[in-house]
């Protein structure tokens, strides 16, 4: 049948089973738009306000629902706005696909209006960028750049097309989705050697990253660390790799991690790596990162292996097949010695609590009062590191934070897109500075009455940038002070959403219960004191012997 | 720092030199020369030659390795 290219990219969407897309319409993304609101496909369009929010939306859909997110956006200031939300996903391997529209072809490289080059732009932040000369490659193009976002290491693909490819017609087949590309076989020589380190080793400890999370192989990871007697720490993007109540799950290393894991990792003598680059963050001083370990690397990026850390055992391929193949290879093993070091460890470097309307409190007290399947987003900050440390994550793949990009302003369009696909009231937890970057996504959230709870941890600056500036600055305060002079609770009401502003635990729990009686968005404002860190702290480029208790 | 040649067998597509580019310039590599010849009308040849440092080597060929249009990349010490 003969259709527009417009029309082809709502049947390539259809192919895909997009339900939902996210975006932002403007000039020369006119025709899609025009088609998309005459859709009989099902697709439901959620306008935001922002571009950066709609990517981020899509961003949160993709990661809660284990879906392909997708994002529409005009050309010129659409496609920069889009940039930070594609970082973002490329950053954390999250598959999303972005169409853009751009200037008519006799208008391209004129320096015409709301003209730039967004293949070129979107290069450094993207898995794969295209642009659509011919309407008729336009169906192999979408149809490639949505395997290609969903197979191997995912990541974000855009597709940019001309206004004019957008109404110009050619002949379209249909087919159904385009299989994802098999993943590769892991070698049995690599796995071989794996299995023995574990069987050989006294104290086996699991590193686990946002691969493990992507590949949905937490049930696996449990079941072997189970089976060798290891214990599992994460990355930032690890987190909920592992119940955390487990008696094996350390939680979070890192420089705002528990200092515990970090320790524990120290004195191992394997670590098995899954699903994680070995990030500064992660590690701190790389020299003084496993130093008595030797380290067997699992990835699915053949180019992960080796960059920045030279693993013993490098295992490249699906996580599925290596995991059946270590589980029937890897012994059954308890190690006493070792699960008694763990609790000297842990008994030494574990954090004293603290009574009051403190971090770690709120964050317990709303977890308690939240199922385990409810996805948690963050904005960045000392919140996020709060959370990664006190949430007590039950389900994998609840977490959704910016990891590797760092985004602030992250997680309220990826709260909204988590709501979407998962159909159940999702969290965010942010900071004053982060919440004010995206604030605006609140209407979108009113618009569609979305069910989601801010909890904004209003410690009136950038605590972050303050705690830095106490480490490394003397003190010297500057641009890190916000004074808790906005009133959120009454500017989301203001917005058309239910907002609270509370000051201690009980004051928080009656809030959070009416939220769950609310359909639409509705902003919690917990005033916490300024005086407020995420200590204790490994500096950059230090090990867990350096820490900062603050 | 060390000076290396870069051998690649890719699909010509028109971003193809930008984006060989690119990653070269993200890990780090100084080109000093670089050569690209489109063989029919699908196939590119691209001879590459480099500044960088001698332990990101192997990095960047994994690296180059990963653009979806290369189909081959190899390195020689020149």
């Amino acid at each position: 049948m003969e259709l527009t290219g417009s029309e082809i990219v709502l049947e390539v969407l259809a192919e895909e089973d997009v339900d939902t897309v996210f975006g932002y319409p403007g000039g020369n993304i006119l025709s899609l738009y025009d088609a998309l609101g005459q859709n009989q496909k099902g697709i439901r369009h959620i306008l935001t306000a922002h571009e950066q929010g709609a990517s981020h939306c899509a961003d949160g859909y993709a990661r809660a629902g284990g879906k392909v997110g997708v994002v529409i956006a005009t050309s010129g200031p659409g496609v920069t706005n889009l940039m930070t939300g594609l970082a973002t996903a490329n950053a954390d391997s999250v598959p999303m696909v972005a169409i853009t529209g751009s200037v008519p072809l006799a208008s391209a490289g004129t320096d015409s209006f709301q003209e730039i080059d967004t293949a070129s732009l979107t290069l450094a932040v993207t898995k794969y960028s295209y642009y659509v000369r011919d309407v008729k490659k336009l169906a192999y193009t979408l149809r490639k750049a949505f395997q290609m976002a969903r197979s191997g290491r995912p990541g974000p693909v855009l597709v940019d097309i001309p206004h004019d490819v957008q109404k110009a017609t050619c002949e379209f087949e249909a087919e159904g989705k385009w299989e994802t590309t098999p993943m590769d076989i892991p070698a049995e020589g690599p796995l071989s050697q794996a299995a023995q380190l574990i069987n050989e080793s006294q104290r086996p400890v699991f590193y686990c990253g946002g691969g493990v999370i992507n590949s949905h192989t937490a049930a696996q990871v449990r079941a072997l660390a189970e089976k060798c007697g290891a214990y599992v720490a994460f990355s930032m993007m690890g987190v909920s790799a592992m119940e955390a109540d487990h008696p094996l799950c350390l939680g979070m290393t890192g420089m705002y991690g528990h200092m515990e894991a970090a320790k524990v990792i120290q004195e191992a003598d394997v670590v098995f790596a899954v699903g994680v680059r070995f990030s500064d963050r992660g590690t701190g001083n790389r020299e003084g990162f496993a130093p008595k370990a030797k380290i067997i690397h699992l990835d699915i990026d053949y180019a992960e292996q080796g960059k920045l850390l030279k693993p013993q055992v490098e295992i490249t391929g699906d996580f599925r097949m290596a995991f059946d193949y270590l589980l029937e290879n890897v012994k059954d093993q308890t190690h006493p010695d070792w699960d008694q070091e763990v609790a000297r460890i842990k008994e030494a470097y574990s954090e004293k609590r603290k009574e009051g309307f403190c971090p770690r409190n709120i964050i317990e007290a709303v977890n308690a009062m939240t199922p385990g399947d409810t996805p948690v987003a963050t904005d960045v900050g000392q919140h996020q590191m709060w959370v990664a440390k006190y949430y007590h994550f039950r389900k994998s793949g609840t977490l959704l934070t910016s990891g590797g990009f760092g985004t602030m302003g992250y997680g309220m369009g990826a709260s909204i897109g988590a709501a979407l696909s998962t159909g159940k009231r999702s969290i965010l937890f942010t900071g004053d500075g982060s919440f004010c970057m995206n604030m605006q996504e609140v209407t979108t959230a009113v618009r569609y009455q979305i069910p989601v709870t801010v909890l904004v941890m209003d410690n009136g600056g950038l605590g972050m940038i303050r705690q830095l500036e106490d480490c490394f600055c003397d003190g010297r305060r500057f641009s890190t002070e916000l004074g808790y002079k906005t009133d959120f609770a009454r500017l989301a009401e203001a917005m058309g959403a239910k907002g609270f502003r509370v000051h201690n635990l009980e004051e928080l729990k009656k809030a959070y219960q009416a939220a769950q009686q609310e359909c639409g968005p509705v902003v919690i404002d917990c005033i916490i004191s300024e005086k407020e860190f995420a200590y204790p702290m490994i500096p950059p480029n230090q090990t867990v012997e350096d820490r900062i208790l603050g | 720092m060390a000076m290396v040649q870069i051998l690649l067998q890719a699909t010509h597509t028109d971003d193809l030199i930008m984006r060989i580019t690119a990653e070269l310039h993200k890990r780090g590599f100084e080109i000093r020369s670089f050569q690209y010849e489109r063989e029919e009308d699908e196939i590119a040849r691209v001879r590459i030659i480099a500044m960088g440092d001698e332990m990101r080597r192997g990095q960047i060929l994994r690296q180059l390795n990963r653009l979806s249009d290369i189909e081959a990349a190899a390195m020689k010490a020149c």
